[in-house]
């Protein structure tokens, strides 16, 4: 229990620092935005011209009627139709904001450097705990941050997409949509900021200085993205945003009857994976653990590095 | 209760800091004196478990610093003043010392609160409490430092060059403050300051070149010099270079040196009463001859 209060305390404080020295944070988040912003707008825009669509005229309902749909039927399928788009076009800005995030990590490279620079860590080495513990909360308190400021950008993504929607094509965002990205942000955002934030931590501790970090910190994250893209990649490319496993899992289970009307009407946006490979939630379980394992490997081998080089 | 034998540490092959040192360290407060350089640091880190010693052995309440238990063992009791003090310019006072008080495992927070309050009153730092540590002065760090230390009811209390830095004020009431706590606790402190010593220690090592060259109680090592301890005053001639000076002043009859050797019998030498520091002295001396 009393190692389980070390390890929070490391980790509280690992936060508020991150919040005190708030500059990267400030700047990343702002980047992300940026960046998500930029992407949304295309978009946006083509969903405002597709959105005329949900206007009836007679010349509209016999176009229908050669595809065997009435008005009524449309109007039932549209909602989810209108979401199958938003989910296909929102998906490069939802890549955005994670991949922005991902800096966030990277910069967590200067976590440890910064306590040699500071001078702390000798005072540290000097109580009870150990490199497991110290390590583990500077881990937790950087994660805690990262998901926290993740959740943030999540929200303002949908509070903006809703706002656009909304107020724009007087239609909101519809609740198989949201879904879709809430499971997508927890099955594959959140562990791909947690392999960063691990990577970018524990490289840290090879370093005594935080500007000697910063660049191995960003080589190491980027690195360690490439490695994921290609371990974890999806078995069907083409499809924007779609980056791996986990996305591509999730996809296939979103594939839902309105995509069949958007091909019938033969609508520019579809994200039909009919006849493409598939993805079972073992391969996703495997890539979850194969994540832990290098985690957990990457952990072991710099605890062992504290405990040989500063006998920690 | 702390027992060195045999002590060697090397850094990498060249630089030998301790060269075979045996002590014997018993409960109150113990000096460690020697010039810069001389191993003190070298030798107070080994004590603290955050350096592997290269050969030798070292007990701490009965606990091998060497192994993994024993340096946690030892850890759980100790308070610690490194050398160069670092804080994180980020937090506030209480901040810092809630931090490693947690990680000192005092984890209770009534007890905890109890314990901040008082050594935040023991180092006059109450009304700063919550003021960031960017805005400290060197003095006010330094006394941050010692708080840390006196955290977790220590059994032993390491502090390394406590007073380089403080004003003369702060110097008095570091040395009182660690008096005081030498009654709880066993405390070790290491200077290069013979005064800090000779103020407040009941025993003492000289530690040169990795070697120890004196162990025993102040008034030991200032019975060597008596009768070696004098005061001339010259109009401009040079000194023997036998003499070594511990002082100098300007008079209006000249210079007036404290001077530690055998003078020549035509000087005007007048014996004086030796201290820690003609003591101190002394031994250099006697070792840089040898």
């Amino acid at each position: 229990m009393k190692t389980v209060r070390q390890v929070l305390a490391i980790a509280r404080t690992e936060f508020r620092f991150a919040f005190r020295r708030g500059a990267p944070v400030a700047v990343i988040t702002i980047i992300g935005l940026l960046i998500s912003a930029g992407i949304l707008v295309g978009p946006l825009t083509e969903l405002s011209a597709w959105a005329t669509n949900a206007i009836m005229t007679p010349e509209k309902i016999e176009k229908l009627a050669s595809f065997g749909l009435t008005a009524a039927e449309w109007s039932i399928y549209f909602r989810d139709g209108f979401s199958d788009i938003f989910v296909a076009s929102t998906m490069l800005a939802w890549v955005g904001i994670f991949l922005a995030l991902l800096f966030l990590p990277i910069a967590a490279s200067t976590s440890i450097p910064a306590d040699r620079q500071f001078g702390v860590s000798e005072l540290l080495r000097t109580t009870p705990i150990t490199g497991f513990d110290y390590l583990a909360g500077k881990l937790l308190g950087m994660l805690i941050t990262v998901i926290l400021i993740g959740a943030i950008m999540l929200a303002l993504f949908f509070a903006v997409t809703e706002l656009v929607l909304f107020s724009s094509l007087h239609y909101g965002l519809s609740a198989s949509a949201s879904l879709f990205l809430i499971k997508l942000s927890f099955l594959d955002g959140l562990p791909m900021l947690i392999w960063g934030t691990a990577v970018g931590v524990l490289v840290g501790v090879f370093f005594r200085t935080r500007r000697s970090a910063i660049f191995p910190g960003m080589l190491a994250g980027g690195a360690s993205l490439v490695g994921w893209a290609y371990a974890f990649r999806a078995p069907a490319q083409g499809f924007p945003g779609v980056l791996d496993l986990a996305y591509f899992y999730l996809l296939q289970n979103y594939h839902s009857s309105a995509m069949v009307l958007q091909s019938r009407i033969g609508f520019h946006y579809s994200i039909d994976l009919a006849g493409m490979p598939s993805v079972g939630i073992g391969q996703l379980a495997m890539m979850y653990l194969a994540l832990i394992a290098l985690i957990a490997l990457i952990f072991a081998f710099t605890r062992l590095w504290l405990q040989w080089k500063e006998n920690f | 209760m702390i027992t060195i034998s045999q002590l060697t540490k090397t850094y990498g092959k060249k630089v030998q800091a301790l060269r075979g040192v045996d002590l014997e360290i018993g409960a109150g407060m113990f000096g460690l004196v020697g010039p810069n350089g001389a191993g003190k640091t070298t030798l107070m880190r080994i004590m603290a478990g955050l350096l592997r010693p290269t050969s030798g052995k070292v007990s701490v309440l009965g606990n091998d610093v060497t192994t993994g238990r024993g340096k946690k063992a030892v850890k759980e009791v100790l308070g610690y003043l490194p050398q160069e003090l670092g804080l994180y310019p980020d937090l506030s006072a209480l901040e810092f010392l809630e931090y490693v008080a947690l990680l000192k495992g005092v984890t209770d927070k009534v007890e905890r609160k109890k314990q901040l309050d008082e050594t935040l009153e023991l180092v006059g730092l109450t009304q700063d409490a919550r003021r960031r540590l960017r805005t400290y002065s060197g003095g006010m760090k330094r006394r941050v430092g010692i708080a840390q230390a006196l955290l977790g009811q220590p059994q032993l209390l390491i502090v390394d060059e406590p007073t380089s830095g403080l004003d003369p004020e702060e110097r008095v009431r570091l040395r009182n403050l660690l008096a005081e706590m030498a009654v709880r606790c066993t405390v070790i402190l290491s200077t290069h300051i013979v005064e800090d010593i000779s103020q407040s220690c009941s025993d003492l090592a000289v530690i040169n070149a990795g070697k120890v060259l004196f162990r025993g109680d102040p008034s030991t090592l200032i019975e060597q010099v008596r009768g070696k301890v004098w005061t001339l005053t010259t109009n401009g001639e040079k000194l023997s270079q036998e003499l070594a000076v511990v002082s100098t002043w300007h008079i209006k009859d000249g210079t007036q040196y404290r001077v530690i050797g055998t003078p020549h019998p035509s000087a005007a030498a007048i014996p004086v009463e030796p201290s820690l520091e003609d003591g101190y002295l002394w031994l250099m001396q006697k070792k840089q001859d040898a």
